[in-house]
C-alpha cells in the first residue's frame, strides 16, 4: 500500500485479531468459552488493547459487534463511542459491545487516565452485554443523548472497602431514552449503583445492587418500570428522585414492584458534608424513597430489615426550605425550575400491597436526625414509623400561597393524594399535618428574645408546626377513600423491538411480575 | 456515519479474512455497503494528488494519513507558520489550558467565501474551511517559541460537504511527520512552569473524545449532535493580533481580509472576553469585584461551557457557563449554591460556595489533576495554577450563603 493514503489503519491489530478468530471457527463462535459470536464480529486482541478498542469504537459501522476478550485486563483510557464520529448527522445503529460473559470479560480501569470507563454518547439502538467494569475513577459504563440502549448482563464494580474513592455511577444512562437495564451487577459505587436520569422509557429489571449508596436510581425520569430486582446493602435500596435540574427533564409514570429491598444498612460512604445532595442526603438503611417524583406506584415488593425507614415519600421542601421560602435567596431561581416542569410536591404515589417489615431498628441519617430525635424521645412514640411521609410540602400546597414553586392545594376529590394500602402489619408517620385549616399544624414565629413576631394587621406569623405523628396500625395517614388508578405499564423500543410490560414482549423471565 | 474509507478498509481485510478461512461463504455482516471501494489500494487517493497549493480534493474527502497530504502549511514540518493559501493565523482573548502547551491556530477559508458572523456562537463558516490547531511544548514555560518547542499534536477540523469532522495528527519525535491517530496518543513529557518542573502524561485525545467537546445538539429533543468548531466566536476573537503587517482587532482584519460578513459596523457591539493569560494572576488582587466576574465567565467560557451549555455534552450537569448568560438572574446555572447533579462532591456540598473557593466543588475540580475528579475531564493532565487563581478569587469575592 502506497504511502499517504487510505487505508488508514494498515498496520491496525484488528485485521490480524479477526483472522484469528475466523479460523477457530468460520461460524465465529468460540468452542473454548461456549460463547458464540455472529460472523464478522470485531474480536479485539488482547494486546494493547485500549488503543484497539478505541479504533474500533471510532470505525464501527452500522450492526457491528464488537467483542472484548477474555480475561482481566488494564485500560488505559476512557473507551469513547460516539454515534457520529465523522460528524456527517447520520447517526451509525445496532451496535453491539460485548465480552465473554461478566464474571470472564473485565475491563480495569484502576489506572487509567480517564474518569469514566465506557462513555457512549449520540449513538442509537446500542447494547452492552457480557463484560464487566472494574475500578472507573468515575463512572462505569455512562451514555448520554442516545436513544436505543441494551445494558444486559454486564457488571460494575468497586471491589473492596467501600469508601469516597469509589467512582460515583455504575450504569449511568443519562439524557437517553429507550433504555432497557436486565440481568446485570452493580457493587460498590459511590454514588447509585443503577442510575437513570432525564431518561424517557425506561425497563430496570432482575439486576442485583449491592452496597452502594443507592442502589438504583431513578432520577428526572418519565415512564419506567423497575422490577423483580434485588436492592441489598445499599444505603438506600431504590430511589425515586427528581432535582432541580434546570434543563427540561423531570419526571412521572415511575413504577417499582417485585422487588426485594432488604437489610439497605450501609452507611453513608460517599458524601460526608453538612448540605449533602442527590443520593447523599439518604439517611442509611432506607428502603425505597421517593422525593418529589409525582405519580409513582410502589407494589409487591419485599421491603425488609432497614434501620431507618422502609419507605420515605418527601417533598423538595424537606431537602431544601429555600424552596418555600421567597424571602430565600434561592427561591426565584427554584420558580424558574419550577417553570421549566420541576415538581417539587410528589402527588399520587401509590404504595400498596407490599411486604413491608423489620423497619426502625436502629435509625439514623443527618437530614432527618431531628425527626428520628422527635420520634424516639417523645415516650408515647419511642420509634420511628416504617413509612414516613414528609406532609410538609402539601401542607404549604394546600395553603395556596406558594403556588409559584409547590403547585395547586391538592384536589378536594383526593384525586391528588399519597395513598397506601395493605402493606402489612406496619407503623406509619407524617412530619407535617396536611390541614392548614387545623391550627396545630402552625406555630408562630418568634423573634431572638422569644417574642412573637407579628404581621402588619398584628397576626402572628407563623410557620408550619413539626407534628411527627404516628400511627402504629395505619388509620388515617396516607389512607385514602377511593382506590387510586393504577399507573400505566412502560417498555423500552430498541431497534425497532420492545420491552418490558407496557410490550407484546414474548418470553420474558420477568413476565409474572408484569402480571402484578 | 462512521470514518468511510478507513471502516471499509478495516472491513475489508476482515472480510478478506472470512473468505479465507470459510472458502468464500457469505460476506461480512457490515461489508454490504454496495459503494465500498474494492480497489482502494491501486486507486490514486486524493491524498497524493498534486493540484493546487492547498490540497482541496483531499480535504473534501479523505481522512490523509500524513498532515503533510493536504499542503496547509509552506514547511511540511512547521505548522505554526507562513501558512498556504488564504490561511491567517488567530489567537484567541483567554484561552482553552492544555497543560502549558503553546497553540498555535490557523484558519482557511475558501478563496472567494465568507464565515458568517454571529454575535454568541461559532461562525458559520463555509463548506471547506480548514482550522487548525498545533500544540507545542516548550522545554520552559519562560522561553515559548518555535524554536523552543517540541512539536506535539496538530488538531484539523474541516467543514465537508456533510458536516466538520475533527482530526488529531501526532507528531513524531523529530517533529518532521505529523500522523493521523484517531484512536489518540499519550506521551510522557517534561515541561518546567515558573521555576518548577512538571512530569506528566500528555494526552491527544482520540476522536470521539474531540467530539465530546466539539459538539452541538441543536434541538434538545434530537439525538443528532454535530461537530463544531468552539474557538472562533466573536467574543474570543475580539481583541489585538500581531499580524506581520502590524497589530490589528482580529475581526476587523478577517473582514477586511475578505472572511467575514456581517461583522457589526459598531465594534462596541460586539461581545469581547477580556484577556487572562498566564501572569495576570499577579494582579488579581487589584481587580474590582465586576472585573474579577468578567474574568471569570470569560476564562469559564472558554475552557468549561463547550460542554456546559444546554446544546453542549454536559447538558445533564445543569451547570451552564456561557459568557452571554447573565450572572445575577442565573446564579445557580453558573453553580452558586448549586448542589452538583453528578458528582458526589466528596465533602463538599455546592458547585459553588460564595466567598468560600475552597468549599466550592468548582474550584476542587479545576485544581484536581485526578480523572475522575479533574475537571475539565480531558484535555489537560496538569492543574492550571493561573486559572484556578482567578476563578478562586472571584468566588471569594462573591457573597451570599447557601442554606440546607
Amino acid at each position: 500500500m502506497s504511502t499517504g493514503s487510505t487505508p488508514l489503519f494498515r498496520r491496525s491489530i484488528l485485521g490480524t485479531a479477526i483472522c484469528a478468530v475466523m479460523l477457530t471457527g468460520c461460524g465465529g463462535s468460540d468452542s473454548d468459552s461456549g460463547m458464540s459470536f455472529p460472523e464478522g464480529a470485531i474480536m479485539l486482541p488482547a494486546d494493547n488493547l485500549t488503543q484497539a478498542a478505541k479504533e474500533a469504537f471510532i470505525t464501527a459501522e452500522s450492526g457491528d459487534v464488537i467483542v472484548f476478550p477474555e480475561g482481566r485486563f488494564e485500560i488505559s483510557d476512557t473507551l469513547t463511542f460516539d454515534g457520529d464520529s465523522d460528524g456527517d448527522g447520520i447517526p451509525i445503529k445496532n451496535i453491539t459491545i460485548m465480552g465473554y460473559g461478566k464474571d470472564k470479560t473485565i475491563l480495569d480501569f484502576e489506572n487509567s487516565g480517564g474518569g469514566d470507563g465506557i462513555f457512549v454518547q449520540n449513538a442509537a439502538d446500542i447494547e452492552v452485554r457480557d463484560l464487566a467494569v472494574y475500578e472507573a475513577p468515575n463512572n462505569a459504563i455512562k451514555m448520554t443523548n442516545t436513544n436505543g440502549i441494551i445494558l444486559d448482563d454486564v457488571a460494575t464494580v468497586w471491589e473492596g472497602e467501600l469508601n469516597s474513592g469509589n467512582g460515583a455511577y455504575g450504569l449511568y444512562p443519562v439524557q437517553c431514552q429507550n433504555i432497557l437495564i436486565e440481568d446485570s451487577y452493580v457493587r460498590g459505587s459511590a454514588d447509585a449503583g443503577i442510575y437513570v436520569g432525564q431518561a424517557e422509557n425506561v425497563v430496570v429489571r432482575r439486576n442485583i445492587a449491592e452496597e452502594n449508596v443507592a442502589g438504583i436510581e431513578i432520577e428526572n425520569t418519565v415512564n419506567a418500570d423497575v422490577y423483580d430486582n434485588v436492592a441489598t446493602g445499599n444505603t438506600g435500596g431504590i430511589l425515586v428522585f427528581d432535582l432541580p435540574i434546570g434543563q427540561g427533564y423531570y419526571g412521572s409514570n415511575v413504577r417499582v414492584f417485585d422487588n426485594l429491598v432488604e437489610a439497605n444498612n450501609t452507611d453513608n460512604f460517599a458524601n460526608t458534608s453538612d448540605f449533602a445532595a442527590g443520593v447523599h442526603i439518604v439517611p442509611p438503611g432506607t428502603g425505597v424513597i421517593v422525593l418529589s417524583t409525582p405519580d409513582v406506584e410502589i407494589y409487591n415488593n419485599i421491603i425488609t430489615d432497614h434501620d431507618t425507614l422502609a419507605v420515605a415519600i418527601t417533598s423538595y421542601a424537606l431537602a431544601d426550605s429555600a424552596v418555600v421560602d421567597p424571602t430565600a435567596e434561592g427561591f426565584m431561581e427554584y420558580m424558574n425550575i419550577v417553570n421549566d416542569g420541576w415538581p417539587v410536591v410528589p402527588r399520587r404515589v401509590h404504595l400498596h400491597d407490599n411486604d413491608i417489615s423489620v423497619s426502625g431498628t436502629n435509625p439514623r441519617g443527618k437530614l432527618i436526625s431531628d425527626i428520628i430525635a422527635g420520634y424516639l424521645l417523645d415516650p408515647s412514640k419511642g420509634e420511628m414509623p416504617a413509612v414516613l411521609y414528609d406532609g410538609l410540602g402539601e401542607l404549604l400546597a394546600n395553603t395556596g400561597e406558594l403556588e409559584v414553586t409547590l403547585g395547586t392545594p391538592f384536589a378536594l376529590d383526593g384525586s391528588d393524594s399519597n395513598c397506601a394500602a395493605n402493606n402489612g402489619n406496619i407503623s406509619y408517620g407524617q412530619v407535617f399535618g396536611t390541614n392548614p385549616e387545623d391550627p396545630q399544624n402552625w406555630v408562630p414565629v418568634r423573634d431572638e428574645t422569644g417574642n412573637v413576631i407579628l404581621d402588619g394587621n398584628g397576626n402572628p406569623v407563623v410557620e408550619p408546626a413539626p407534628r411527627l405523628l404516628l400511627e402504629k396500625t395505619q388509620s388515617e395517614l396516607l389512607a385514602c377513600e377511593n382506590v387510586p388508578a393504577r399507573l400505566p405499564a412502560s417498555q423500552a423500543t430498541i431497534a425497532g423491538k420492545s420491552y418490558g410490560c407496557g410490550s407484546d414482549e414474548t418470553g420474558d423471565a420477568s413476565a409474572a411480575s408484569c402480571a402484578l | 456515519m462512521k470514518f468511510e474509507n478507513l471502516s471499509k478498509t478495516t472491513i475489508g481485510i476482515a472480510v478478506a479474512a472470512l473468505l479465507t478461512a470459510c472458502g468464500g461463504g457469505g460476506g461480512g455482516g457490515s461489508s454490504t455497503d454496495t459503494n465500498d471501494n474494492t480497489d482502494t489500494g491501486t486507486t490514486q487517493s486524493a491524498c497524493e494528488s498534486t493540484t493546487g497549493t492547498i490540497n482541496q480534493q483531499a480535504l473534501a474527502s479523505e481522512n490523509c494519513t500524513s498532515l503533510s497530504s493536504y499542503r496547509l502549511f509552506a514547511n511540511d514540518a512547521n505548522p505554526t507558520a507562513n501558512p498556504n493559501g488564504t490561511g491567517i493565523p488567530f489567537d484567541l482573548n483567554t484561552p482553552l489550558f492544555t497543560d502549558y502547551a503553546t497553540k498555535y491556530r490557523f484558519v482557511f477559508v475558501p478563496e472567494g467565501e465568507q464565515a458568517q458572523y454571529s454575535e454568541n456562537e461559532a461562525f458559520d463558516f463555509p463548506v471547506g474551511t480548514v482550522i487548525t490547531k498545533t500544540f507545542a511544548l516548550p522545554a520552559d514555560t519562560a522561553h515559548r517559541g518555535y524554536e523552543n518547542e517540541t512539536l506535539i499534536e496538530t488538531r484539523l477540523l474541516i467543514h465537508r460537504e456533510n458536516g466538520w469532522i475533527a482530526l488529531p495528527y501526532v507528531w513524531n519525535d523529530a517533529g518532521t511527520k505529523a500522523t493521523l491517530a484517531l484512536a489518540g496518543d499519550a506521551s510522557e513529557r517534561s515541561i518546567t512552569h515558573n521555576g518548577s518542573q512538571f512530569d506528566f502524561t500528555y494526552r491527544v485525545p482520540d476522536a470521539n473524545q474531540c467530539k465530546q467537546c466539539h459538539q452541538f445538539k441543536e434541538d434538545s429533543n434530537s439525538s443528532v449532535s454535530k461537530i463544531t468548531p468552539i474557538g472562533p466566536k466573536a467574543r474570543s476573537l475580539n481583541g489585538n493580533f500581531d499580524y506581520e503587517d502590524g497589530t490589528l482587532n482580529q475581526l476587523t482584519y478577517w473582514s477586511d481580509a475578505g472572511i467575514l460578513a456581517g461583522l457589526p459596523a459598531d465594534m462596541n457591539s460586539v461581545p469581547q472576553i477580556p484577556a487572562y493569560k498566564d501572569g495576570d494572576e499577579q494582579g488579581l488582587d487589584s481587580k474590582t469585584d465586576a472585573e474579577l466576574l468578567d474574568l471569570a465567565k470569560g476564562y469559564l467560557d472558554t475552557n468549561c461551557a463547550h460542554c456546559h451549555r444546554p446544546e453542549g455534552g454536559a447538558s445533564n450537569t445543569g451547570l451552564n457557563l456561557e459568557f452571554w448568560r447573565d450572572f445575577e438572574t442565573n446564579k445557580t446555572a453558573h453553580g452558586v449554591c448549586k448542589r452538583p447533579v453528578a458528582y458526589g462532591g466528596g465533602t463538599l456540598s455546592f458547585d459553588i460556595v460564595p466567598g468560600d473557593a475552597n468549599s466550592s466543588i468548582m474550584h476542587f475540580r479545576m485544581n484536581s489533576d485526578e480523572p475522575g475528579d479533574r475537571m475539565p475531564e480531558i484535555g489537560r493532565s496538569l492543574v492550571h495554577t493561573e486559572g484556578v487563581a482567578l476563578i478562586g478569587a472571584w468566588i471569594n469575592s462573591l457573597t451570599g450563603t447557601c442554606g440546607g
